[in-house]
């Protein structure tokens, strides 16, 4: 074979490789949209109406249920969902105790060929959490800033802080603390003199809990008996205080919705479209992604470290090239 | 991309990234501003190079008594172009991945090893033809290459004990060859010229003068 005819063959063969591909990828990516939609109901079977659910998963989507706790939105057909609740309102960021949880990662769903009914999705009793932020030497800290995640998905920052008696209090309301359901990560950043002091806690929510974050002493969680309602300034003590890291039940919080619901169950009539539907809208300050991880986000988040950082992954990457190219301009060929 | 032009070429493949850089610093809420700064530097590093290598271009070869030059040749930039090309839709891959999805960062990592791997290796492929010349002259080859500093290889005819030709894979597909003038004397005493167009005529001139 001679060097040009070679050549014609190698090129030809380079363009219908480089062609196939992207026809693959092309393929790949794009699909048709599908309707999927689903109910969401409270532990006693009352719906939750007007509540964010958002979809991390393929297709992110950013949807609020109607009066009868129905959402429906658009995603890509054979999409894997992500299903968050957050207990966030389609109108404004009004925190309610009404006993849904606060955030509540309802489980991955897939999506079939065809516009797809998630039916009922159940949601736990929601219980308040009563979160306290406390220096080192026992003093209320005004301004820390509690979290809650579940499953990885948690609430922003934004809205919510330590009083000055140093419980946590979304900002506008009555009440102290937030409603959380099954085992959540329960977080605090307590602002220092330099900087921060942050502490987490896994904790099983079966019941109303006190949870307190000292510097220097840790968490301690206990069951608070009854809810508090008001913003008194009485200090609330624990009752039967036991240390962060006492095994705590496992989760007792079961959503009534069965996670990976069995594809192409279509109902075409039911796939009325829930009111302020906003797909593929942007998260909200108020509301924070499922964690992204290495291999996976959710729970399995955070074991990579840095390389789960995209700043140092992106310096990293500029660095190696650059110390590359320059050793390489160095040395010469 | 032609040589000749490096500080012209350099800027073209250097703003994208002061650019991306800059959105991310000034115009976005999602990320911190800070990481707009690696994408401003490495943009930077791209254009100052380039600049750089566009002054110090190689002077011409100084000639011994008697001494006359047969052929003149330059690497030829299409290997650049072709990883260069490769590696820069890879590199705006990561970037939708990274910062515009929440996949797994095994994703963006994957690509973004692959994407700046070959965008590098374009870069300094262009970078290094760019400052390379080869010469022929009637008593020896010689291969001379100034980045910092001056670089010259050369082997007398006399010396010469064979001549290989060799192509990669990219080179094949892009019409280039490689030519290594070997003295026997082991690696430190051979010429190796990359990226050549026209190498077989070049190889031939060399076996004819041995």
């Amino acid at each position: 074979m001679s060097g040009v005819s070679r050549r014609g063959f190698l090129r030809t063969a380079g363009g219908a490789a480089v062609a196939s591909t992207v026809l693959v990828v092309g393929t790949g990516t794009v699909s048709a949209a599908v309707t999927v939609s689903g109910r969401i109901v409270a532990y006693d079977d009352t719906p939750i109406a007007n509540r964010r659910v958002y979809n991390y998963g393929d297709g992110q989507f950013n949807t609020y249920t109607d009066s009868n706790g129905r959402f429906s939105a658009e995603t890509s057909e054979g999409a894997r969902l992500h299903l968050v609740l957050y207990d966030i309102s389609s109108r404004s960021h009004d925190f309610q105790q009404n006993s849904v949880p606060l955030v509540y990662s309802l489980g991955d769903f897939n999506v079939g060929q065809s516009n797809t009914n998630l039916g009922d999705i159940g949601v736990p009793q929601g219980f308040l959490v009563d979160m306290r932020a406390l220096d080192s030497n026992g003093n209320p800290v005004e301004g820390a800033t509690p979290g809650v995640r579940h499953n990885g998905s948690g609430i922003g920052e934004s809205y919510i802080s330590t009083n000055g008696n140093g419980w946590a209090q979304f900002d506008g309301v009555n009440f102290r603390g937030l409603e959380a359901a099954g085992r959540v990560e329960l977080s605090m950043s307590i602002p220092t003199g330099g900087g921060e002091f942050s502490l987490s806690e896994r904790v099983t929510v079966d019941g109303p809990k006190t949870v307190t974050f000292q510097i220097g002493e840790g968490v301690t969680v206990s069951d608070a008996g009854t809810s508090v309602e008001s913003t008194s300034t009485a200090t609330q003590t624990p009752t039967e205080t036991t240390t962060a890291t006492t095994d705590l039940p496992t989760d007792t919080a079961t959503p009534t919705a069965t996670a990976d619901v069995p594809t192409d169950t279509v109902t075409p009539s039911d796939t009325a479209t829930a009111t302020g539907t906003d797909a593929n809208a942007s998260t909200s300050a108020s509301t924070q992604a499922a964690r992204r991880g290495f291999f996976g986000n959710g729970e399995s988040a955070g074991e990579f470290g840095p390389l789960e950082d995209p700043f140092v992954l992106t310096v990293g990457g500029f660095a190696l090239s650059v110390a590359g190219i320059a050793h390489q301009m160095l040395r010469g060929h | 991309m032609g040589r000749g032009k490096p500080a012209l070429w350099s800027a073209l493949l250097g703003l994208p990234f002061v650019g991306g850089g800059a959105w991310l610093y000034l115009s976005q809420q999602q990320y911190p501003p800070v990481f707009g700064v690696p994408f401003v530097a490495f943009g930077l590093f791209i254009i100052t190079v380039g600049a750089y290598v566009h002054i110090v271009s190689p002077s011409k070869l100084r000639t011994g008594e008697g001494e006359e030059i047969l052929m003149t040749r330059h690497p030829t930039q299409r290997v650049a172009t072709v990883k260069i090309s490769i590696g820069l839709p890879l590199l705006l891959l990561t970037v939708i991945l990274l910062y515009f999805t929440r996949i797994p960062y095994v994703y963006p990592t994957l690509t973004f090893a692959v994407g700046l791997y070959t965008f590098s290796k374009g870069l300094y492929v262009y970078w290094a033809n760019s400052l390379t010349t080869y010469y022929m002259t009637n008593q020896r080859v010689v291969k001379e290459y100034r980045f910092l500093s001056l670089v010259r290889r050369e082997v007398p005819h006399r010396k010469v004990r064979g001549v290989q030709e060799r192509q990669s894979l990219i080179e094949t597909l892009v019409g280039l060859g490689n030519v290594i003038v070997a003295s026997g004397g082991g690696r430190s005493l051979e010429v190796r010229m990359r990226n050549m167009e026209r190498s077989e005529e070049f190889a031939d001139a060399v076996r004819d003068l041995i």
